[in-house]
């Protein structure tokens, strides 16, 4: 019953966000001259940045969503955030080598997304190495000793700012956003959300089995660690795509299914498409409030996202604690 | 025809050349000390840990068909069980169901009419008391409708009612084409309820037979370390323990 409710609630989202701006446009008829190809203020407003900026947070969002509810199925954890696999911070390093070093030139706007996918992929590489063939718990572990190193270098890399400018350009960077990214961003994004729902999707069984632990699963003729690496993998690239086209939007990807789970009885196969368009209403409300706040120093999406986030995160593990007192 | 046989199976150093055989309407207890290797036999039998030598199923390899047509045929069910999450008894007895691909009601209801679980089948199962839970893990197995079924001490943390109902339940699932292999540490209820015993030591089997072959002192004492005093005569058979036995 949720599932209907949540696509037409993120329709609904999605529309209310295109008419979300600092100046009054038609958006209907911007959005049919920019389709016509027609030259207009409104069709240049619509679609050069709201429905971009609309479509972006709608795809991050469901990644992070759906990203979080696969790798707490896995883990058995409704704590685990999907920056554990070490591919959030192999995706902000790699972006900190464009602000710095100026690499992929000629891939301009797009640099630090191409580099920040081509970060996270390697950290994720490194982490699977890492883990081995181990249980799934060694993947935090392995995860959490990527994320340092990976974040050691970046302190580094801050440490050695060649000027202030980069070094400012890469913090706001970082503080995750999903303006001024074009429909080239969406192009990045879109694939990778496509392949790492498939992964995921595939392993819905084996989701739905871990929750009885991996003993249970393995007799219920499960495949737990090919399986397990497949739902990494998915994660890992939908994670590591989202922080590289904006930045590292926190929190969505651990709260989201967590809000979730009372509505589906808590089966972890069934919170997969419910948490990726949840993911996806959510980053779009808080990108829509991002834009209604008072004009000035805007107020970072990723910033909103954590401050709303870890009240709840707080209250989670407050929850979890007297659970298990 | 055995249902299935372990030729020379061994597990790194747990177990070691096993040789056992389980007929069709066999109900087969394990028994043995901590240790022995009663759950890493089960464990091998369900397909969790991969070991050496040779299992076959009606005189078919094990190791050559799919994960999923094992699992439709052997049912496991561990000794410590948990749900990480609080899904509801339907959706753990469901799961039962998941080498068959379907979630068949009738079986769901049938498998929880069984462990006298169906009045809590909208429950979650973290609410209910540490025995409830046991045979609501126990109906998960039930569910998948496995030949062989394989349960590691499915007794432990029930009351002596359900200890009577559970092994009632195994001794009449352990009939025509079905076997069921499970181990346990009461070795009065074990002589009483099992067609044969397997008497497991440290890896190797000890003594393997009916009740009265295996249940003798020496193989009690040499296992065990203890002195028992042991009547099979009567019915329930009694077995008392006089102390831990000299060494010579």
């Amino acid at each position: 019953m949720i599932l209907p409710l949540l696509v037409f609630l993120c329709g609904v989202t999605g529309l209310l966000s295109l008419f979300v701006g600092s100046s009054e446009v038609a958006v209907f008829t911007g959005l049919t001259d920019w389709l016509l190809g027609r030259d207009s203020v409104s069709a240049l407003v619509m679609g050069e940045i709201r429905l971009p900026r609309t479509l972006l947070a709608l795809t991050v969002g469901a990644a992070l969503g759906l990203s979080g509810a696969a790798l707490q199925g896995l883990l058995r954890n409704p704590l685990a955030d999907p920056g554990l696999t070490g591919a959030s911070q192999g995706a902000a390093l790699g972006a900190a080598a464009v602000f710095y070093f100026g690499i992929f030139p000629q891939a301009g706007a797009v640099a630090p997304a191409l580099a920040g996918l081509l970060g996270a992929g390697l950290a994720m590489l490194l982490m699977l190495l890492l883990a081995g063939s181990a249980r799934q718990s060694m993947v935090i572990m392995a995860g959490l000793a990527i994320s340092t190193l990976t974040g050691a270098l970046l302190a580094a890399v801050l440490n050695f700012a060649p000027n202030p400018y980069a070094m400012q350009e890469l913090v706001f960077w970082l503080l995750g956003s999903v303006a001024e990214r074009g429909l080239e961003h969406l192009q990045l994004l879109l694939p990778a959300l496509l392949l790492g729902g498939l992964l995921i999707f595939t392993q819905r069984k084996l989701l739905y089995g871990l929750s009885l632990g991996e003993q249970v699963a393995t007799s219920l003729g499960l495949s737990v660690q090919t399986g397990g690496r497949l739902i990494i993998l998915g994660a890992a690239l939908l994670v590591g795509t989202s922080v590289a086209v904006a930045g590292a939007i926190g929190f969505v990807g651990l709260i989201v299914p967590h809000l979730l789970r009372p509505f589906i009885g808590n089966r972890p196969d069934r919170l997969l498409a419910p948490s990726a368009l949840a993911g996806a209403i959510l980053v779009c409300l808080a990108d829509m409030l991002v834009r209604l706040l008072p004009p000035g120093q805007e107020l970072k999406l990723g910033v909103l996202t954590s401050l709303i986030g870890a009240p709840l995160f707080i209250a989670l593990v407050w929850k979890e604690r007297k659970r298990w007192l | 025809m055995a249902l299935i046989e372990l030729k020379n199976v061994a597990l790194d150093r747990r177990l070691q050349a096993l040789d056992l055989d389980l007929q069709p309407g066999e109900l087969v207890g394990l028994i043995g000390p901590n240790g022995a290797g009663k759950s890493s036999l089960l464990n091998l039998l369900a397909g969790v840990e991969q070991g050496s030598g040779e299992i076959l199923w009606q005189g078919q390899k094990l190791s050559s068909w799919s994960l999923e047509t094992r699992a439709r045929k052997i049912g496991y069910l561990p000794q410590r069980c948990q749900s990480a999450w609080a899904l509801s008894v339907r959706d753990v007895i469901s799961l039962g169901r998941l080498p068959w691909g379907d979630e068949n009601l009738e079986k769901i209801l049938c498998a929880a009419q069984q462990t006298g679980v169906e009045d809590w089948l909208d429950l979650a199962v973290d609410q209910l008391s540490g025995g409830e839970q046991a045979r609501v893990w126990l109906a998960r197995v039930l569910a998948g409708e496995p030949q062989l079924l394989l349960a590691d001490e499915p007794l432990a943390s029930l009351d002596l009612f359900y200890q009577y109902q559970i092994l009632a339940l195994l001794r009449r699932y352990a009939q025509g084409e079905r076997a069921v292999l499970v181990s346990m540490h009461d070795l009065a209820i074990a002589a009483a309820s099992c067609d044969r015993l397997c008497l497991l030591h440290q890896g190797q089997i000890q003594a393997l037979g009916s009740p009265q072959q295996v249940l003798q002192k020496e193989h009690l004492r040499a296992v065990y370390q203890v002195e028992v005093e042991l009547d099979l005569e009567v019915h329930p058979p009694r077995l008392a323990v006089l102390g831990p036995s000299q060494c010579p």
